[in-house]
């Protein structure tokens, strides 16, 4: 028997519908300018060795280039289509318009590129790619779009999805966490100063000064251990939550300044925020709405009066 | 009382659950559900439930770097290093670099390096790539002089068989 739980508003949902959607319209204004360098079929990796390790059941841009070349489409322009209609997608799921076709358009578009890739695929695309899959399955709000806002109930079904997301990220900070743990660098803090002096995360700052100061790297490396090994207990516990919550996004902002891992760092701050922060988000939103005079609210009203 | 939908997701979401523990990968890097059927496998990987979130660990190793040096009839033209830089391009290609240097073929890395170099640079017909890692000290042997530096072990020279096909 699963025990009942509280039902719960769709909220969290709608929060990783316009999050995720604002990450993916980020990263395709990143991948953009290089993109056939990325997913073209003469790419850093060739298609015919990426596409090697596929079953022949994975989607991939190739499907798409073969059925344009029977209509005498060039394949770059096919690719360009494909991404145009990929961030055409994000762009209708961040106001929620047809936000389930959108999110499931995403998912099959997301996994396609990913395949095409080869190698070149890292945490931001397995995380996006989980993102995407509770926006195309989970609850869909309809409170935080831009046409026909319907309060809806919290329900159980909610809940369970919620409890779903919430599972999936305990799983993957604890591993990620536990299998840090294991390492020595991460224990003496050489595994910070390691990442920071990496070449390819260059990011303007100078961290050799790192070096003389040797305590601060094993105070961040152990508290980015005891961030993520803590975070399925710490997470689901009320009264540390928004504590937790903060140093997760704090330790995202952190890769993002030090590594320039800034659309990782996003869909992380998304996901998590998404899971756990959904009340505060409402907190505050409903101090913004108190703050802001009516005569400022007068388009926010006239949408909310058709609410039934 | 439960819906009959109420019910479906919440065998769903045990079911899912379920999965989400058995796709991490353990310490070894490999997943409980590597020998599970191939449809699995399939739904596992589409669902995010097949997860490596073995970031930098249990060590951060040194990277991998190519160092590239294009030339036209003997004359340099271009120097490219990948595993440098901040850009979305060079996060994805120092990934790649990672994962083919796994897999212990650097001549098939090598040739991946020079053949997109010499795609990107058409005016050039040789390619010399040297395969290597970047060697980062520890705090102490830093504050002791000792700086980063880049390791090779793999050399190689490729040379255009034909004029590349014009740009359209």
């Amino acid at each position: 028997m699963i025990p009942r739980l509280k039902p719960a508003s769709s909220t969290p949902f709608a929060l990783l519908r316009i999050g995720t959607a604002i990450v993916l319209l980020l990263k395709d204004a990143v991948e953009f300018p290089v993109l056939l360098q990325l997913y073209g079929p003469a790419g850093f990796i060739q298609w015919s060795i990426g596409e090697l390790s596929l079953t022949p059941f994975h989607p991939r841009l190739s499907w798409i280039v073969d059925a344009a070349h029977q209509a005498s489409i060039d394949p770059d322009i096919a690719i360009f289509a494909t991404f145009g209609i990929y961030a055409l997608a994000a762009a209708l799921l961040l106001f929620g318009r047809w936000a389930r076709a959108c999110a499931i358009l995403l998912w099959l578009l997301h996994w396609m590129f990913e395949d095409s890739a080869g190698f070149n695929v890292y945490g931001l695309d397995m995380f996006v790619n989980i993102a995407l899959f509770y926006c195309a399955l989970g609850p869909l709000d309809r409170r935080f779009v831009l046409a026909r806002r319907v309060d809806d109930p919290p329900t159980e079904t909610n809940a369970l999805w919620l409890f779903l997301l919430r599972f999936h990220l305990c799983v993957a900070y604890f591993v990620a966490g536990f299998a840090k743990s294991a390492g020595d660098q991460w224990r003496s803090g050489e595994a910070i100063w390691r990442a920071v002096m990496m070449p390819q995360f260059t990011t303007g700052i100078d961290w050799s000064w790192l070096s003389s100061m040797p305590v601060l790297a094993t105070i961040a490396s152990c508290g980015t251990l005891v961030i993520e090994m803590g975070y399925p207990v710490f997470m689901n516990l009320r009264r540390t939550r928004p504590v937790w919550l903060i140093l997760t996004a704090m330790l995202h902002v952190g890769i993002g300044v030090t590594l320039g891992l800034w659309l990782f760092a996003s869909i992380m701050i998304v996901l998590s925020v998404s899971a756990y922060g959904s009340e505060y988000v409402e907190v505050i939103l409903a101090r913004f709405r108190r703050a802001v005079p009516p005569a400022n609210r007068v388009r926010y009203a006239s949408s909310e009066a058709r609410t039934p | 009382m439960r819906t009959v939908k109420t019910r479906l997701v919440a065998a769903f979401v045990v079911l899912q659950c379920l999965l989400i523990l058995l796709g991490s990968e353990d310490s070894e890097g490999s997943s409980r559900l590597a020998h599970a059927p191939a449809a699995l496998t399939y739904y596992a990987e589409l669902s995010g439930a097949l997860g490596n979130y073995r970031f930098f660990s249990p060590n951060v190793a040194d990277p991998v770097v190519a160092d590239i040096e294009l030339s036209r009839a003997g004359k340099r033209r271009w120097h490219i290093e990948i595993g440098r830089g901040a850009t979305e391009l060079d996060f994805r290609q120092s990934t790649a670099m990672i994962y083919l240097a796994g897999i212990g073929l650097p001549n098939l890395q090598s040739r991946i390096v020079a053949a997109w170099a010499l795609g990107l640079h058409r005016e050039c017909d040789t390619a010399y790539v040297k395969l290597g890692h970047r060697v980062t000290p520890t705090m102490a042997a830093y504050r002791a002089g000792r700086r980063p530096y880049n390791e090779f072990y793999y050399e190689a020279e490729y040379k255009r068989r034909s004029r590349p096909a014009p740009l359209p």
